[in-house]
């Protein structure tokens, strides 16, 4: 006995408006066209797969893309509660604290000083070979020159070299708290520039910009003005 | 709305609409997606599953205005833990098919089910799962309106290939008559054995619905016991075949 077609009720339904019958083939040229209605999978709703997201405008601003370090996870809140009080975005509020820092740079109304860390000692500090033995007065001479620039105080000293625990935790947490923005490159790379000309890691040159920036946002003397930008018209204004 | 809806149904009982919202809900958090599982079966056999009591949760979620702060907490205190990581119920029992005449009597609108689901707007859930009861009625197509996703589980045998096609015909009446945006994510082939009565039916299947047959469920004792140990089989027997094809199940539904 043959199978009985489970399907039949909801292949001869009548087929809603939204779901036209599709032409199957001509017979002869001149003949009418043939028409059926599709299969039940044709005649029901079915979901479609996620799409991929379309990643274009991401490859072509690759460039902007910019990630710092050091850059304190407080700091970060603040900049973009603020972008989000003055109703713009983060990254062009963090451009133009950049922007302004580097200008005040430039007409030295910011000076960057930038102390030696303590990381390592050299015999050679100019690459060559020159004061590496000496004699007994320079040596202590040296000895001089390291205690003004690295004094040590008495207190608390447990052992050379040894930092508190905490504080070292504090450091390690500000390090490896990262922010990425999107800037244009020219800034980028002039940023970039200053932080090696001091040789300063670029991501405390970018938190020592933005505080400055803030900092004088805060006091009034850097105002910023957000003005509207048209993206796209319309024929009814809200009411 | 953030949240995937998701709706496991068929007008015919018995072909496994509980045992697979309940095992893709626990698939789905155990991949570490934040899920709440709401049983809109009066039978509240979704609970009984994760091992648990059937209450009036469902009563109340579908009852509650919700106008008022209060309200609000009271509906949210139904959300209750399973105890597994991840995954949340709003438990039912036979007090839902009241709620099903009250809805009726109150003729609330076909998007009812969907409104509620707003109050879980902001509680990070990444997908919510309706399990239903096998019959047509308002709460049924009221819970596919909802829905983004449908999942109709279809014994592989004759009559539960016919309840299909009458479900099938629901879902569109859904679309061309009430403007339902949602879509049939596949047939989920159940009970499946090699019998010749099952592998005509998974040919039936295939030759209509092609790539929305997805894979199919093999009829398996683990999976019955699993309902004596209140347990999902990725407790009981995590590494059977059932799993496996729980799994990708829960994988197919990731990529919608």
């Amino acid at each position: 006995m043959p199978r009985r077609d489970a399907f039949s009720s909801l292949r001869q339904s009548e087929p809603s408006p939204n779901v036209p019958l599709v032409p199957v083939k001509k017979i002869e040229a001149e003949a009418p066209s043939i028409t059926t209605a599709k299969q039940p999978l044709d005649l029901i709703p079915v979901a479609a797969r996620r799409t991929k997201r379309n990643r274009d405008w991401d490859r072509n601003h690759r460039d902007e893309k910019t990630t710092y370090r050091g850059i304190p996870k407080r700091l970060q809140e603040t900049v973009s509660d603020l972008a989000a009080s003055l109703n713009v975005p983060r990254d062009e509020l963090v451009r133009a604290f950049l922007e302004y820092s580097l200008s005040d740079l430039q007409s030295n109304r910011l000076v960057i000083a930038a102390y030696p860390k303590a990381q390592r000692m050299t015999l050679f500090p100019t690459g060559e070979a020159s004061n590496a033995y000496s004699g007994k007065k320079e040596a202590s001479s040296a000895a001089a020159w390291l205690d003004q620039a690295f004094p040590i105080s008495g207190r608390g000293q447990t052992s050379a070299g040894k930092t508190k625990p905490g504080r070292a935790q504090n450091k390690k947490d500000r390090w490896e708290s990262r922010a990425t923005y999107r800037l244009p490159v020219a800034l980028k790379k002039q940023v970039k520039a200053i932080a090696d000309d001091h040789d300063v890691p670029v991501g405390e040159l970018v938190l020592f910009f933005l505080d400055h920036g803030l900092r004088d946002y805060q006091s009034g003397e850097l105002r910023l003005s957000p003005s509207p930008r048209a993206s796209g018209k319309t024929l009814f204004l809200d009411e | 709305m953030a949240a995937k809806v998701i709706t496991i149904s068929n007008q015919k009982g018995g072909v496994g609409k509980t045992t697979t919202s309940v095992n893709l809900a626990h698939c789905l958090a155990l991949r570490g997606a934040q899920v709440l599982l709401i049983d809109l079966d009066p039978q509240g056999q979704s609970a009984t599953k994760l091992g648990m009591d059937g209450e009036m949760g469902a009563f109340y979620f579908l009852t509650t205005a919700q106008s008022s702060p209060a309200e609000v907490v009271f509906v949210k205190q139904w959300v209750r833990e399973t105890g597994r990581d991840g995954l949340k119920i709003i438990p039912g029992n036979s007090m839902t098919n009241s709620a099903q005449m009250i809805l009726g009597v109150q003729e609330r609108p076909v998007s009812y089910i969907r409104d509620l689901l707003k109050l879980f707007v902001r509680d990070g859930f990444d997908y919510i799962l309706f399990d239903t009861s096998p019959s047509v009625g308002g709460l049924q197509e009221r819970a596919l309106w909802a829905s983004d996703l449908v999942i109709i589980p279809t014994a592989t045998e004759f009559a539960s290939l016919d309840a299909l096609a009458k479900t099938a015909e629901t879902l569109r009446a859904l679309r061309d008559t009430k403007g339902w945006r949602g879509g049939m994510m596949g047939i989920l082939p159940t009970f499946f054995d090699g019998t010749r009565e099952s592998k005509n039916s998974m040919d039936d299947l295939q030759s209509e619905f092609s790539d929305k047959v997805l894979q199919p469920i093999h009829k398996a004792t683990v999976l019955r016991e699993c309902w004596s140990e209140g347990k999902t089989i990725f407790e009981h027997a995590p590494e059977s075949r059932s799993a496996e094809e729980y799994s990708a199940l829960a994988k197919a539904v990731l990529k919608y």
